[in-house]
């Protein structure tokens, strides 16, 4: 691992699925810390791009380097990135306090207070009022937002979202642009939209610049610079 | 990663006991069977039947655990949360095995003693027997584990389960044959070729792991 890398490179990135390549060579390098946006319609790769940025999908071609460092057979440092799913990837059986621990545990934290960012969202989406309720109790909104705090939890330097506001409320939204806004500040943050109108509304509500990128045809396009 | 590996086997065990239904289910297929198989026993006076029944069980059971493994976090998605995770895949898979062979045994032992007080006889209290039971639960925990990984993005994984399990555990059919005839003398060279196997299966899915859950 190299500090001194970029965070993210992508280089030559596709994605074949049968016939069909929902990623070509997509070559893009995101330098440092910042708020990005990846905005495309339903079907346009932006759940395969988060994936394979992540580590969870391998591409069919190309590769993806985190700090220096190829994601690929151990090789890069885990450390460094989480990621926000569609799917719950929580456990249902278990209670939100549970689950939180057995990740904390994993990183090595004592307690969810340890864990900086994780601690100030769980504070900000007003998770604790259901710390002791089990996940398949509670509705989707609610576990997108344990969710979103187990995302945080080892304060990565690169957090990629896969349509983040989708299920939350209006306060939750709002809350939850604030806090990737500020955490955009020294780490470099990821996240996809499918809705002109939900990106807008992140956008108005984001106090950072968000730079967006078009994700249409299997390639990845400047859209708009800054807002 | 001692303290990795024992957090991932607490886990599970607490959602599968949370879950309840799928180790009552496959408690209450080992009490059915092992009656049934201690009455065919002690009808047809031959209570050494009981043995193989033992061995059978164990499979079946072996069978239930690799859909409770790398299967269900497959499919319910929290396979991803854990490979978002600090963890080498060998770390997860070894884990997982642990926790298989922990729920096999108890499982095969509640086998045991309901078939020796079904059948009114404690031949499979035997030492031998005893020592082949912790070796061979082993070993099919580690082939519940691996092929539970291999088959958990096909399709058609209900039928190669059972059919992978019982091709895997061919190899190991000797001993058991062996501890399980009352007219073979046992051999304590079947202890050991029971222990090379397991060992040798396990440290070599151990290694494939590392491929089969990586990108």
């Amino acid at each position: 691992m190299d500090m001194g890398s970029p965070p993210l490179r992508l280089e030559n990135i596709g994605k074949r699925y049968g016939d069909n390549w929902v990623l070509k060579n997509l070559n893009l390098t995101f330098d440092g810390p910042g708020l990005y946006a990846i905005y495309g319609d339903n079907g346009s790769g932006k759940t395969t791009f988060i994936k394979i940025c992540s580590g969870l999908l391998k591409p069919s071609s190309g590769r993806v380097y985190v700090y220096g460092d190829p994601v690929e057979y151990g090789g890069w440092d885990k450390r460094l990135v989480n990621a926000l799913l569609h799917e719950n990837v929580m456990y249902d059986e278990l209670t939100v306090r549970e689950n939180l621990d057995f990740y904390l545990g994993i990183y090595g934290f004592g307690s969810l207070e340890e864990a900086e960012y994780a601690y100030k969202a769980f504070e900000s989406l007003g998770l604790s009022r259901y710390l002791d309720y089990r996940l398949s109790s509670l509705s989707y909104g609610w576990r997108k937002r344990a969710n979103i705090v187990r995302c945080l939890i080892n304060s990565p330097k690169i957090l990629f979202l896969d349509e983040p506001t989708i299920g939350l409320d209006v306060d939750a939204t709002s809350r939850l642009v604030e806090l990737l806004s500020e955490y955009s500040l020294n780490n470099l943050v990821i996240f996809t939209v499918s809705d002109a109108e939900d990106l807008k509304q992140f956008i108005e509500l984001s106090s950072v610049d968000v730079e967006v990128f078009r994700l249409e045809d299997g390639g990845l396009k400047h859209w708009r610079v800054r807002y | 990663m001692a303290g990795k590996i024992l957090s991932l086997i607490y886990k599970d065990f607490r959602v599968e006991l949370r879950r309840k239904h799928e180790i009552l289910a496959s408690l209450a297929f080992v009490s059915v069977a092992s009656l049934a198989m201690s009455l065919f026993a002690y009808r047809s006076l031959i209570p050494e039947f009981v043995v193989p029944s033992l061995w059978l069980f164990t499979l079946f059971i072996g069978i239930f655990v690799s859909m409770i493994t790398f299967i269900s976090e497959y499919d319910k998605h929290t396979l991803e949360g854990l490979r978002l995770l600090p963890i080498r895949p060998s770390t997860i898979f070894f884990a997982k095995t642990i926790y298989s062979y922990l729920i096999t045994l108890f499982e095969s032992l509640v086998a045991l003693i309901m078939l020796s007080i079904f059948s009114s006889t404690y031949i499979l209290f035997k030492p031998e027997i005893v020592v082949v039971l912790l070796l061979f639960t082993l070993y099919i925990s580690s082939i519940s584990s691996f092929t539970s990984m291999l088959v958990m993005y096909s399709e058609g994984r209900s039928f190669l389960i059972p059919v992978l399990i019982f091709i895997l555990s061919v190899p190991m059919l000797l001993p058991l044959v062996s501890v399980s005839m009352p007219m073979i003398p046992f051999n304590i060279m079947d202890v050991y070729l029971l222990l090379a196997g397991t060992s040798s299966f396990f440290f070599v899915a151990l290694a494939l792991s590392e491929y089969v859950l990586e990108v």
